[in-house]
């Protein structure tokens, strides 16, 4: 098919001389996709900033329920775990949730056998200005920056006090801070040897928070929960598969909320569509009829309508996708984060990861652009097969 | 070709060079630290983003509450499966699962 240019030239003029009008639906429309698009980003980046560090996380974690309640799992079952076949490794944890009640927060604190080499080559990565020897000396912990912060906002510049559980305090030096690149990661997160984490706790030595199991075959992580559950009838297991589920789900919830704000925003799109489809303004008829009075075919008059909406819609879909990549990466989505973010006194100050999701600009470009030309050639279609008379009268 | 055909290809030309300069700058300037993330979560060993922690059993939804992500929220009404945390897995009841699994 040859492009006439004469005709595209003719659409142009067209928008031009109804200027106001032509100007009103491009501001719809670019608000119409920046909204839809910023918001699908957003949800992007956050989802793909859960997904990459999936595979990372405990194979198999074993927690015990004792009335219906996460309790701490007995250190003497560690062996027995090592025993069943499968099983590579057999790591008991201990980890939990101090509140701080100063600035009303929780942190986590996670305890590691030692600050020992084999950590020492991946947290040369993370830690900024480590010094391994003190680490080891002195009671001494690595902090998430959101931690660092609210501790100097409540003047604890180079130690904290912790309150253990018998009431005593328990001064632990901050030697170090997470780096920046792991924010969304360890904000709240407290590194300390695990002797101090059972200290403050008031923990058993006996007992662990939980144990992570290391299995050799991921195929047969399944069999191995299904073995552990039988050995020990009053545990939970959880999977990486059990994790992967558990961040879909928060992810549909939460997507469920800008759901209402897709419905909104595209319910008015159709109503506009709708009001489009269901007639042209009787200017508009009158230039078809002129038109074809004059001589000119149907499939024409068509063609300008198709290159008038097309034009229309494709410069509104570029100026929403500009602005929404703009406002969402450079400008962090002001505003909009906090759907996904909620409330919190220690929201870690994170730049949104850069994820250019094609899917998520196709959907948006398939669900509008080929709508709105449908609802401009239509109408246009059913007065240009009117007679010219007919239509200018 | 019109003078108003000239404006406006220029103008979407324009856009396009917008576009590509937006997004190469992203893509120089963003970087996942993909590594760097593994290597953290491959020490803690604690799912979830630190970006909410005012209740415990938000920071670490699937380890720390039983069933459901949002015991405490006023505003959702339980409901299963969508609010829970877990799916009734085979691993943890013994029964099938509603939910289904893609692996």
């Amino acid at each position: 098919m040859k492009i006439n240019h004469y005709l595209i030239g003719f659409a142009i003029s067209s928008l031009f001389r109804r200027d106001a009008k032509s100007f009103f639906i491009i501001f719809i429309f670019t608000s119409l996709i920046f909204l839809l698009s910023s918001i699908l980003f957003i949800s992007n980046s956050i989802k793909e900033e859960l997904f990459i560090t999936l595979d990372s996380l405990p194979q198999i974690t074993v927690q015990k329920l004792q009335a219906g309640r996460h309790a701490n799992i007995e250190i003497s079952r560690v062996d027995k775990l090592l025993k069943l076949n499968g099983v590579q490794s057999a790591i008991p944890r201990v980890w939990g949730y101090y509140y701080f009640e100063n600035a009303g927060v929780n942190f986590s604190i996670v305890g590691i056998d030692s600050f020992d080499k084999q950590y020492k080559k991946n947290f040369e990565e993370l830690v900024e200005n480590i010094d391994f020897d003190e680490l080891e000396k002195n009671d001494s912990m690595i902090v998430g920056e959101g931690v660092k912060e609210i501790l100097s906002q409540n003047y604890y510049k180079d130690f904290f006090n912790f309150v253990k559980a018998d009431g005593e305090l328990k001064k632990i030096k901050i030697s170090s801070v997470f780096k920046s690149s792991t924010v969304l990661e360890s904000n709240d997160i407290i590194l300390m040897p695990k002797n101090l984490v059972l200290d403050i706790f008031g923990m058993s030595k006996l007992k662990v928070t939980d144990i992570v199991l290391e299995v050799a075959n991921p195929q047969e992580i399944p069999t191995i929960s299904q073995k552990i559950k039988n050995l020990f009838p009053d545990t939970r297991v959880i999977t990486n598969s059990d994790l992967r589920v558990s961040y879909q789900n928060i992810f549909d919830y939460k997507s469920g909320m800008f759901l209402a704000l897709f419905v909104v925003s595209a319910f008015t799109f159709f109503m506009i569509i709708y009001d489009k489809a269901s007639g042209l303004s009787s200017e508009e008829k009158r230039e078809i009829g002129v038109l074809k009075a004059l001589g000119w075919k149907i499939d024409d008059i068509i063609k300008i309508k198709f290159y008038e909406a097309f034009i229309v819609s494709f410069i509104s879909f570029l100026l929403g996708i500009i602005v929404a990549l703009f406002f969402v990466y450079i400008l962090q989505a002001p505003l909009l984060r906090d759907i996904f973010m909620g409330y919190s006194r220690l929201k870690p100050a994170f730049e949104l990861p850069f994820i250019l999701d094609l899917q998520t600009i196709f959907l948006l470009f398939f669900l509008t652009i080929p709508i709105y030309i449908a609802a401009i050639i239509i109408p246009s279609w059913r007065v240009a097969i009117m007679n010219a008379d007919e239509v200018m009268r | 070709m019109s003078k108003l055909s000239y404006y406006l290809l220029s103008f979407i030309f324009l856009l396009f060079s917008i576009l590509t300069i937006e997004l190469l700058y992203m893509y120089s300037t963003f970087s996942l630290h993909v590594k760097e993330k593994n290597n953290f979560i491959a020490i803690v060993g604690l799912p979830d983003l630190a970006i909410s922690n005012g209740a415990n059993f938000i920071r670490h939804r699937s380890y720390s509450d039983t069933f459901s992500i949002f015991s405490n929220g006023p505003e959702l009404l339980e409901y299963f499966p969508s609010t829970f945390t877990y799916s009734y897995s085979n691993n943890y009841k013994n029964t099938p699962s509603r939910i289904e699994f893609e692996n």
